[in-house]
């Protein structure tokens, strides 16, 4: 459990390293798309332990997952992947628009427009 | 009763299959049936605050599930006043926008899907419907940024995009943790719990930390000081009428949320930490739209600094404070959607957005220029406007000398900043083009509520509290009859007036001759990294604090 949490936690740092730091915009939104990942990661892990039954109603007696975060986690994973496509069609747009994406470039673009 | 829940959904899901409607036929007759919509909808916000009014909150739970694992819609007059605010914007955003894109099928789909999300937004009652809800908004408004898909708009719509999903992922963790402690992710639930745990007295626990990434994720929404660069990107690029309901209205969403979740945790220590994070924010909008030379982003920045004197009324933490935020949110909202909208025809008749080139506005368009200075006067808070009523409410509400004296540095910069922009009025018009008449009914309803709304403020405000609907209490109610009396009187007319002239003074002194200080700090941008640095700083900041 203790070594689940670190795993979660440590993917987020990951992606908050990577999204402080790549200057392209594809990394960042792939960096973004994984520090979701890992909180919705870590709302599932935090919500049974290991060995928890599946929430439906059976023979077997025994303590339940609880199932609510996993009923809300779906709604966030499709809102993430939602993002994830949207932002990435505007990377289209803005690659066709200015011929890079990389940050840097198109602040200095901002500037002499 | 299941009358009223009716009514409520009807809110939500009549724009959104309106639109889908829209969107499968693509025929330009059902383009008409958004008016339809929104005049049922009309009706619908009418009889909702008839209800309200006579029956008090009203709390429905969907689908039969238990509050604490269920969807849960509440309506009290808060979210009412949000909902009327909603209807008056589409109507006004509908109409300006309706010659130039009446057949434009996929942006009227867009426009009123928002309008749904946004309803269902103020009436939910969990945590999490809460976050869909935002969601929803930002990915909609998000497209309708860069709905004219030039460079500059792409490039705002993608910053805004991922900086406020961002913010969004900051709130998902803080709902981890809540949910964590309390079990269930319901307001009233989640009130309740942290009536029974000693929230306010220990001075750390895990409540605090969900509380901060909570706060921060709508300090994001809301553009509050750290975190504020998406804003002027944003309002700047998008098309007029969307700037209009993004900063009239859109930017509200996150202080809406703030409050809710203020209401919700009761931080006993945060008044006076929201109240300097208010100052900052006003301030710092101040001094970048003294410097912005384009039209549109100096109203954007402006939108910051009311927010920042939005939050400051907040902070008091008093039914005077709370009474004047949500009348100077209307009035706001009104005021800052008239003047994008004029942006809008100035920048179509004029073809570029300098406030230095622009020149000449009451010669050319008399009628607009009306409105937007009737807009102007009632942003700085003149006598005879609604701003002075909600201004000197909020002026009243503060809690210390220092307070006051700080809310008169805002006064007098929102001044500065107004004085530059009515430059643009004097002269001689370069260029007259004819205005639209669906443009021009779309701000003379603005214009008319505005002009209503120094009437009947007031007296609204007593009806309020003489049913005892608010958390009316009778000092309030002395209060408000002291300001009726008073408001009239000379006393803040003269205020009214030095401030005036102060803020002409340095006007005069610093931003006419027009240092290269300014120039500095116009092209001053907070790139996208920084922004995210900036937002983990702003939040182990606020740990610290809380």
């Amino acid at each position: 459990m203790i070594f689940d949490l670190f795993i979660a936690l440590a993917i987020i740092g990951v992606a908050l390293y990577g999204i402080c730091t790549s200057d392209n915009i594809i990394k960042s939104i792939i960096c973004f798309n994984i520090i979701q990942a890992a909180t919705i990661l870590l709302f599932i892990l935090l919500a049974g332990e290991h060995g928890d039954l599946i929430p439906i109603i059976s023979q077997i007696k025994g303590e339940m997952v609880d199932p609510l975060p996993q009923a809300l986690m779906i709604t966030a994973i499709v809102i993430s992947a939602s993002i994830t496509a949207l932002s990435l069609m505007i990377s289209v747009k803005i690659f066709h628009a200015y011929g890079t994406l990389n940050w840097q470039d198109l602040t200095q673009k901002d500037g002499k427009k | 009763m299941k009358m009223n829940l009716l009514f409520a959904q009807g809110l939500i899901f009549l724009p959104i299959i309106t639109a889908v409607l829209i969107y499968i036929f693509n025929k330009k007759l059902f383009n008409y049936g958004i008016f339809l919509t929104q005049l049922i909808m009309t009706g619908l916000v009418a009889k909702l605050w008839q209800v309200v009014l006579r029956d008090g909150p009203l709390d429905f739970y969907l689908g039969g599930w238990s509050k604490k694992i269920g969807v849960n819609l509440s309506i009290d007059p808060l979210a009412l006043l949000f909902m009327t605010m909603a209807i008056i914007m589409w109507w006004a955003v509908m109409i300006y926008a309706w010659d130039q894109r009446k057949d434009d099928f996929k942006f009227i789909f867009f426009l009123i899907f928002l309008e749904g999300a946004f309803m269902a937004f103020l009436q939910v009652n969990d945590f999490f419907t809460l976050f869909v809800l935002m969601e929803i908004l930002t990915i909609t408004s998000a497209i309708l940024i860069l709905y004219k898909k030039d460079g500059l708009a792409i490039k705002a719509g993608l910053y805004y995009l991922l900086f406020n999903s961002f913010g969004m992922v900051v709130y998902l963790f803080g709902l981890l943790l809540l949910y964590l402690k309390a079990g269930t992710l319901n307001m009233d639930l989640i009130a309740d719990y942290i009536q029974t745990t000693n929230f306010a007295q220990v001075s750390f626990s895990v409540l605090h930390v969900a509380f901060v990434f909570l706060f921060i994720a709508m300090c994001v929404k809301s553009a509050l000081f750290p975190v504020y660069e998406w804003l002027p990107r944003a309002h700047t690029a998008a098309p007029a009428s969307i700037s209009a309901l993004l900063s009239g209205l859109l930017v509200k969403s996150g202080l809406y949320g703030l409050i809710r979740i203020i209401q919700v945790f009761q931080v006993e220590n945060l008044d006076q930490v929201l109240f300097y994070l208010g100052f900052l924010t006003a301030l710092g909008g101040i001094v970048f739209a003294v410097s912005q030379s384009d039209i549109k982003a100096t109203l954007a920045f402006s939108t910051i600094s009311q927010i920042g004197l939005v939050v400051m009324a907040f902070a008091s933490g008093t039914d005077l404070g709370h009474t004047g935020m949500y009348l100077h949110l209307f009035n706001h909202f009104l005021a800052k959607s008239i003047l994008f909208l004029g942006a809008g025809v100035i920048i179509n008749a004029y073809g570029y957005r300098r406030i230095r080139e622009i020149r000449g506005i009451f010669m050319g368009h008399p009628f607009l220029s009306i409105a937007m200075f009737l807009a102007i006067l009632s942003m700085v808070g003149a006598p005879l406007t609604a701003g002075f009523i909600s201004k000197n409410i909020i002026k009243l509400s503060m809690l210390s000398d220092i307070q006051v004296s700080l809310y008169r540095v805002v006064g007098v910069g929102t001044l500065l900043v107004f004085i530059r922009f009515s430059k643009i009025f004097v002269g001689e018009p370069s260029r007259v083009n004819k205005i639209q008449v669906s443009q021009m009914l779309g701000i003379s309803i603005l214009t008319l509520v505005l002009g209503g709304a120094f009437f009947f403020q007031l007296p609204a405000l007593d009806y309020f509290y003489s049913n005892s609907l608010y958390l009316g209490s009778a000092i309030l109610k002395d209060t408000l009859a002291y300001i009726s009396k008073t408001l009239y009187d000379g006393s803040y007319l003269i205020e009214f007036l030095i401030m005036a002239g102060t803020a002409y003074l340095i006007y005069g002194l610093t931003v006419k001759p027009g240092y290269k200080f300014w120039k500095t700090i116009r092209h001053f941008r907070i790139n996208f990294h920084d922004a995210i640095l900036s937002l983990l700083a702003f939040i182990s900041i606020m740990l610290m604090v809380i």
